[in-house]
């Protein structure tokens, strides 16, 4: 393996706000082709890491680098992203009063130069974003002020926004998060379909059914630091993870 | 408000036209109507101006009187130095400092082409210059909203000071001519208001052009959900800023009209109130609106014309009790009222995700 | 040792060279007092004014302490009785001195009585005033001085005031007395105003080192006039010496002038303070700004000033007090406008934070103009209890000011009362919580709609006080609310969100750069540096200084 095989590399990574230290000396890597699940008890930090990963949140030492070369320590929000890693949010987060269409031209549109923006269309374009549709299962509903969407299609729209743009890597918070059990068997069916060689994907999951139907391997984050990695099998039988889990399910009994 | 904002740029836009034809043609109107009319086209551009920025792109602005100002003073300075060529002495206000001669600054603002050359430079270095350093700094909603009225409530203070050479406390007055018009013939007033509606009617069309644009998604999308924009790899300070610096052009071209219409500017064109008032206009009209906008300017500042003349002492708690209650009961202005009362009825009701900000 | 001292201050007496002194000497004190007698009914201010002070001068020619305090007591009764009109003379050169109902012989204080004569009071010509108050006030000091401490001071500023007509005689002898040091150094420089103006070069180069340590713009214009006539060539010393001394009291001048200026920035930043803290608080709290705090500032104002206007028709006596009477009442009336305005207004809004801009700014103009309806728009008129008149001179011009103190230690006390509430009771506790997060303290049952409402009534009440501390200070009249509304927004931005303490920072940062560069630069450049700080302040911390950085 290159170091061009690595979607995401972090290294000693600390995220702290004021006294307290949310993310602890923190390495991990996410390779091309691999679809990544992200498990832990709240609190654990893995969402932090994501606001880390993607410039919402400023960390103190460490480092991270994007598809083998591009170190994002100082880049803003808008610059990762035209690294090519796009982030879907917990909360459903979509452009509720334009349209369906609206919301993929405009992610469409993003990356891109502003001049490039004002022009009208292209037809290849124009092709672009009526696959992506297909491929969220939004077509019919187009011309739709997103806003109107059912809560499981809101979620697609915005996985259908990031992809759109041809992204390197995908963050998905809680992809999941109060979707039905055919939703989620349609999720599931979109994250394999956009499996590739050319794609990372991280997947933030509570659902462990979710995470072990769709991900290669799994990390496991506990307060702030990496506990276990491996396959979902070997990680589910790991003693100290059922220890944390456990641990904590006994606290919330 | 239910047709559409073209007809309406189109139907500005004759009638300004039809007034400066026929006014050319010797034809007798109110001058005081036609001031009337002339001041409010001014307000509605101001408020469409400011509706660009804050209805379509949620960023309210507490201090647009700046721009409207900057215009507004500019045009000032050219119709003092127009007089000043005729008749040799300096205006009242220069006099009263012992001033002999128009400062250094007022070089070449006879020339008309000049004077829309430096409003144009002018709006845009301040507009750029601050819109800049709040929006990378991402300064937003209330935070820019107060800072706003901060700054427009400084420039008041500056314009107060009576060594600037524009007039101080008592501001700039006693113009002569404009474009070779006096003042004093009725056909003048004909000819600016037929103007002001014209450019209003132009500007309308500009910002429907504008909204409907691939740049008016992303100020709509800014406003809906800026944070998501900046994760989809845009870098909103720009679309901001475009948008931002649109709208304190035309809120310059509205003073540019208005001033010349009332023949006087004084610093109270800066004070935070008029600022807020031109928000409430567009609040009452309806937010996103921009015929709306237009439609508030013009119900706002005519009740204000017609009540402080009938009733002085009370217009300020009419103003205030209007202001509240729309706020509170009509979300988007008299856009929503008119939807509650028409056929379009359906179109609120059907709108469950319509989230309620601002 | 006494006798030496006294001796070398009569032999400067003499060289100043007073010709009334040869007189004195001949005479002996009784033979004095009818020479005075004659020369005060003369009515010739000149005569007058020289008899005065030899009057001065035998209070103290002899040494004995008895003598002294009879002498004085002397002076003191007919001085008095010259003042008050109650010393007469009749054109046949008889006078007398009117005490109760009796008339006395002045040189002798023994009753006589009246004949037929036309009795007039010696016309007092105002040349003759001074003098006349000068030696009054300095024998009062000797003969009212019991032994070691301070000596009057009300007599004392009397002398201050105008030194230029001190007796140097009584001077020297009080000098001598056991003083207490302030009174000894207040005396001292009495003195040397006078010795300033001395034709003996030692003298006035000793009173030019003693003033120079006195930095007030009076001594200086003094030194000023005296530097002018001193001739360079022929005291080169002197110059310099009244140079040096110049030089001091500017420099001295300067630093009273620095801590003044702190000081009254210290009080303007105390009334920011109390204008936004409610502010600071509540868009913590619910991420509104409330545009009628200014109008909240002036309600507590005229709140104040009705209790004032109250207390004076129904209990005179209590007005002194009515700046504290007022407190709860202010508190209460504008804490329940704040309830008020949430609950008709804000209320509806919170969705809308923008919107609450707007509406607020509709109460705003409905409270001014319904003052303005009842009240008219003229400035109030606030007594000024005489515990707040006033000050204590510090140094140079520096003053401290009671009403301005008084509004220093308010805000302090505010400042604690709001720690208290905020980091030691359950409401203040639900606050935080609230602010932190709204859904979370909701779900875990703190009744957030009571805790804004509460809050918003506490941040209001509190703007009232502000209006409270300011009646005294600054003009009050139904528009005064602007002023501050925009420094106080300043300081919500500066000092970030919901955070006290930052409030407290930013609110002397933004009053001290007000009442720093407002005298030097005008009012605009101070709110132009004001403005570009916070522009710099966002660029690096746009959440204000004070807010500490959290997940969002």
């Amino acid at each position: 393996m290159t170091k061009f095989d690595q979607a995401i590399y972090v290294s000693g990574l600390n995220v702290s706000f004021g006294a307290f230290s949310v993310l602890k000396n923190l390495s991990w890597l996410v390779n091309f082709g691999e679809v990544k699940g992200v498990i832990g008890p709240n609190g654990a930090g893995k969402t932090t890491l994501l606001d880390a990963l993607t410039g919402k949140t400023e960390y103190q030492t460490g480092d991270i680098v994007v598809r083998g070369r591009h170190n994002i320590k100082d880049a803003n929000e808008p610059a990762i992203a035209r690294l090519g890693l796009g982030r879907k949010f917990q909360k459903p987060s979509i452009f509720s009063g334009l349209s369906v269409f609206e919301n993929l031209e405009i992610a469409l549109r993003s990356g891109k130069a502003i001049l490039q923006s004002i022009n009208q269309l292209s037809p290849h374009e124009q092709k672009k974003i009526n696959e992506t549709a297909i491929l969220i299962g939004l077509s019919d509903c187009l011309g739709k002020d997103a806003g109107t969407l059912a809560h499981g299609q809101k979620q697609w729209l915005e996985i259908g926004m990031l992809i759109v743009a041809n992204p390197a890597v995908l963050l998905l918070d809680e992809p999941v998060a109060g979707m039905n059990g055919e939703e989620r068997t349609k999720t599931a069916a979109l994250i394999d379909k956009l499996k590739g060689p050319e794609m990372a994907i991280v997947v933030v999951e509570h659902d462990m059914q979710f995470v072990e139907t769709v991900c290669d391997s799994v990390t496991v984050l506990h307060d702030g630091q990496i506990l276990v990695e491996g396959p979902m099998q070997a990680v589910k039988s790991n003693q100290q993870v059922i220890d944390v889990y456990l641990g904590r399910d006994s606290e919330n009994a | 408000m239910l047709r559409s904002s073209e007809k309406f740029a189109v139907i500005f836009f004759l009638a300004g036209s039809l007034l400066v034809m026929a006014s050319f043609m010797g034809i007798e109107t109110s001058t005081y109507l036609m001031n009337l009319i002339g001041q409010i086209a001014a307000f509605s551009l101001l408020a469409l101006s400011l509706d660009l920025i804050w209805g379509f792109c949620g960023i309210l602005s507490l201090g647009h009187g700046l721009y409207f100002a900057i215009g507004g003073y500019l045009v000032a300075m050219h119709l003092v130095k127009v007089a000043f060529e005729k008749t040799g002495t300096p205006p009242d206000f220069m006099l009263f400092m012992g001033w002999e001669e128009l400062p250094a600054y007022y070089f070449g603002i006879e020339s008309f082409a000049y004077l829309l050359f430096i409003v144009f430079v002018v709006t845009l270095s301040v507009s750029l210059i601050f819109g800049y350093f709040s929006f990378r700094s991402r300064v937003t909603g209330v935070y820019f909203a107060i800072i706003t009225q901060a700054l427009v409530y400084m420039a008041m203070l500056f314009m107060f000071r009576n060594d600037t050479g524009f007039g101080g406390n008592n501001g700039m007055t006693g113009f002569s001519e404009i474009f070779g018009l006096n003042f004093r013939e009725n056909k003048t007033a004909t000819v600016l208001c037929g103007i002001s509606l014209a450019v209003l009617g132009l500007s309308l069309l500009g910002c429907k052009k504008l909204v409907d644009a691939p740049l008016g998604r992303f100020m709509r999308a800014v406003k809906e959900d800026e944070s998501r924009l900046r994760f989809l790899g845009f870098d909103t300070v720009y679309v901001k800023l475009t948008a931002w610096c649109i709208s304190a052009i035309l809120a310059a071209i509205a003073g540019l009209l208005y001033v010349p219409q009332v023949g006087i500017i004084n610093p109270r064109v800066l004070s935070p109130e008029l600022s807020i008032e031109i928000a409430v206009w567009v609040a009452i009209g309806g937010r996103g609106s921009l015929i709306g906008a237009i439609f508030g300017a013009v119900v706002v500042s005519g009740l204000k014309f017609i009540l402080t003349g009938l009733v002085p002492e009370l217009w300020p708690f009419i103003l205030a009790i209007l202001v509240v209650g729309i706020v509170i009961y009509l979300p988007n202005g008299f856009s929503d009222g008119v939807k509650v009362f028409s056929s379009n009825a359906r179109s609120l009701v059907s709108a469950p995700h319509r989230k309620l900000q601002s | 040792m006494t006798k030496i001292i006294l001796g070398i201050f009569w032999l400067t007496f003499a060289a100043t060279g007073v010709a009334a002194s040869d007189h004195s000497q001949k005479m002996s004190w009784i033979e004095f007092k009818n020479h005075f007698i004659t020369e005060i009914c003369s009515s010739k201010p000149k005569r007058m004014k020289a008899v005065l002070q030899e009057l001065g001068s035998f209070t103290v020619a002899n040494q004995d302490s008895k003598i002294i305090k009879k002498r004085t007591q002397w002076a003191t009764d007919l001085i008095s009785g010259i003042q008050t009109k109650n010393f007469r003379c009749s054109k046949g050169g008889k006078t007398y001195l009117k005490r109760g109902d009796k008339f006395l012989n002045p040189a002798l204080m023994v009753e006589i009585k009246l004949g037929d004569e036309k009795y007039k009071a010696p016309f007092l010509h105002l040349p003759v005033r001074p003098t006349l108050e000068t030696i009054l006030a300095t024998s009062k000091l000797i003969n009212s001085f019991e032994g070691p401490g301070s000596l009057d001071l009300d007599q004392l500023a009397l002398l201050e005031k105008k030194p230029d007509f001190i007796n140097t005689d009584q001077m020297a002898y009080l000098l001598t007395s056991q003083l207490s040091d302030s009174s000894r150094e207040r005396l001292v420089f009495v003195r040397a105003f006078k010795m300033l103006k001395s034709e003996n070069v030692d003298e006035v180069s000793e009173a030019l080192r003693n003033l120079s340590n006195i930095p007030s713009r009076k001594t200086l214009t003094a030194i000023v006039k005296v530097r002018k006539n001193i001739d360079p060539v022929k005291n080169p010393e002197l110059m310099k010496i009244a140079d040096d001394a110049i030089a001091e009291i500017n420099l001295s001048i300067q630093i009273g002038k620095a801590m003044s200026i702190v000081y009254s920035g210290l009080s303007y930043s105390s009334i920011l303070f109390l204008a936004s803290i409610g502010l600071a608080i509540v868009f913590g709290l619910m991420g509104v700004i409330n545009l009628a705090q200014g109008e909240l500032i002036m309600i507590g104002a005229y709140v104040t000033f009705v209790i004032q206007e109250c207390l004076a028709a129904i209990f005179p006596s209590m007005l002194p007090l009515y700046l504290l009477i007022s407190i709860p009442f202010v508190f209460l009336v504008t804490g329940g406008m704040g309830a008020l305005i949430e609950y008709s207004v804000i209320r509806h809004l919170y969705t809308r934070p923008l919107m609450t801009l707007l509406a607020t700014w509709g109460v705003s103009i409905f409270l001014i103009n319904m003052i303005r309806v009842s009240f008219g728009t003229q400035n109030l008129e606030f007594y000024v209890p005489d515990y707040l008149v006033g000050g204590l001179s510090v140094f140079g011009d520096f003053l401290i000011t009671w009403n301005r103190l008084a509004t220093i230690i308010f805000a302090i006390v505010i400042l604690i009362f709001t720690l208290l509430l905020v980091k030691k009771t359950r409401f203040g506790m639900n606050v935080r919580a609230v602010t932190e997060n709204r859904a979370m303290a909701g779900a875990i049952g703190v009744n957030t709609r009571k805790v804004d409402l509460l809050s918003f009534a506490v941040g209001s009440g509190l703007a009232g006080l502000a209006g409270l501390a300011l009646s005294t200070i600054y003009n009050v009249n139904p528009t005064m609310g602007t002023n501050f509304i925009v420094d106080a927004f300043m300081v919500v931005v500066l000092g970030g969100v919901g955070s006290i303490w930052g409030t407290v920072f930013a609110a002397l940062l933004v009053g001290m750069i007000n009442v720093a560069v407002e005298p030097l630069y005008g009012a605009v450049a101070a709110k132009v540096l004001v403005m570009v700080l916070i522009i710099a302040v966002i660029q690096v911390r746009p959440e204000g200084i004070f807010t500490m950085k959290v997940r969002k």
